[in-house]
């Protein structure tokens, strides 16, 4: 190449977009001028690669699908409604029955429990570690999406109190947790159906971490919505040092490990897994 | 697992919850630089990560080519992102002309002009690099971060914001010709 490279050519040659490359390169050694230009192009380019981007640590893709998750469901409500009509009926039943203010994913549950209870049962009674495991697999894996549901939403509100913060208004500095109180209040009445059904099924374990969480529920639901930045920093200094959080996230995967793993078990999986797991309308 | 998350594609699309929280933990610290790059600022990234997702989620139905569902995701992060920022920037603009807003950003550069032991001349390019980053127009910043730090052809980029190759192409020129006028002189000084 006898010519000069325009900067649009050096551009295409940085990008390896440039058609004659080879012979671009060659005049690059060859001429001075050109040669500076490109290492001056490249140089700039280089340096603007390294602007960087903040951290997200490896659980940010969970906290965003928890973050997601009551706006998905908001998605596919309209898409089960029609495909609900038995669920629906216990539903309805349930409640005006006794759970009042229960969500359908709880009601769900308690149909759920009651006919994995009325199923003949394995024999050897119930022992620890295992959800529901002498349950059929179609009761087993409702339940677990139901409780994985519930794990995650759980999750949800204690993200939100950590990342609560105190913002001035007026003369003080206060934080409105309506928000994650509406949330916390909504999930108690869940959480006592599912923490009775791990102990009746003999999940010491799992019975324990939802009993922490709800003194923590409780505890979010009953303070006052606003808060003060002490009285924030020590709430949220108490669902740290529990480890609710953690404890959460790791029963989460091990209900979400078994939810896996009672796959197959389910005809047609796709299906019936995905109308249990959107449950929540 | 390219197998098992063609098979994460396939039952999200299917309408799996627990197969799309596959994909959005897979994808979602991605998207989120995506994000960053384009719209500078961590809270705006935030948000199109989410408004990607539930796009994504809404329209499921409509992807059809299995094995590019990152592309497919990534230009409607994109789009998201776009729209943000040219949302922004009229709302802006009823505030302060334009070329306010980027003296106002030279002004803040000087006046935070850091004592040497403080900051580091790196922190201080940095800081030039995204205001740089942040006088190009929506389009160039979109299509120059597509190209630079995604590495996207131009094709790609192209039909992410719906031109023509040659328009794609000169978008990205005119970004990296305004980059150079504004930050050349440093990488120079840096070497
Ligand atoms: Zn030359």
């Amino acid at each position: 190449m006898q010519r000069h490279l325009s900067e649009e050519q050096l551009v295409e040659l940085y990008y390896g977009d440039l058609a004659e490359g080879r012979e671009a390169t060659a005049h690059l050694d060859s001429c001075k001028a050109c040669g500076d230009d490109y290492r001056q192009l490249r140089a700039m380019l280089e340096m603007v690669k390294e602007a960087p981007v903040p951290e997200r640590g490896p659980e940010y893709g969970r906290e965003v699908y928890v973050r997601l998750l009551p706006m998905l469901e908001e998605n596919a409500a309209e898409e089960v409604e029609h495909s609900w009509s038995v669920l629906d009926a216990w539903k309805n039943f349930v409640r005006g029955w006794s759970w009042t203010g229960a969500t359908a994913m709880a009601a769900l549950l308690v149909v759920a429990f009651m006919a994995g209870r009325m199923l003949p049962r394995g024999g050897s009674p119930p022992t620890g570690g295992d959800l529901g495991k002498n349950q059929a697999p179609i009761q087993q894996s409702v339940l677990l999406v139901a409780l994985g549901d519930h794990l995650d939403r759980s999750e949800l509100v204690l993200l939100e109190m950590q990342h609560a913060q105190a913002i001035p208004e007026g003369r003080v500095n206060s934080a409105d947790i309506s928000t994650q109180q509406q949330y916390a209040e909504d999930l108690i009445a869940d959480n006592r159906l599912y923490r009775t059904v791990a102990a009746q099924e003999g999940d010491a374990s799992t019975a324990g971490v939802l009993e922490d969480l709800e003194r923590i529920l409780m505890e979010i639901a009953n303070s006052p919505s606003k808060l003060d930045e002490k009285e924030l920093e020590s709430l949220q200094k108490r669902i740290e040092d529990k480890g609710i959080l953690f404890k959460v996230r790791v029963i989460g995967s091990a209900v979400r490990d078994k939810e896996q793993s009672s796959l197959p078990a389910i005809s047609g999986g796709g299906a019936s897994r995905s109308a249990s797991g959107r449950g929540k309308l | 697992m390219e197998q098992s998350y063609a098979v994460a594609v396939a039952q999200a699309r299917a309408g799996d919850p627990m197969a799309f929280r596959q994909l959005v933990e897979r994808h979602s610290r991605g998207v989120f630089r995506l994000a960053f790059r384009i719209t500078g600022n961590e809270q705006d990234a935030e948000d199109v990560v989410q408004d990607t997702f539930l796009k994504l989620h809404r329209n499921f139905e409509k992807f059809e080519d299995r094995s590019a569902l990152g592309t497919w995701l990534y230009r409607i992060a994109t789009n998201c992102a776009l729209d943000l920022i040219r949302g922004r920037k009229r709302h802006l603009q009823n505030r302060e002309p334009e070329d306010e807003q980027g003296m106002a950003a030279v002004d803040k550069l000087s006046s935070e002009a850091p004592s040497p032991d403080r900051l580091t001349l790196s922190a201080e390019l940095r800081e030039r690099v995204a205001a740089a980053l942040g006088r190009l127009s929506p389009a160039e910043r979109a299509a120059f971060v597509l190209r630079h730090f995604e590495g996207q052809g131009i094709e790609t980029i192209a039909a992410t914001l719906g031109l023509r190759p040659g328009a794609a192409k000169n978008t990205i020129f005119r970004a990296v010709q305004k980059l150079r006028g504004e930050l050349e002189v440093y990488a120079a000084a840096s070497e």
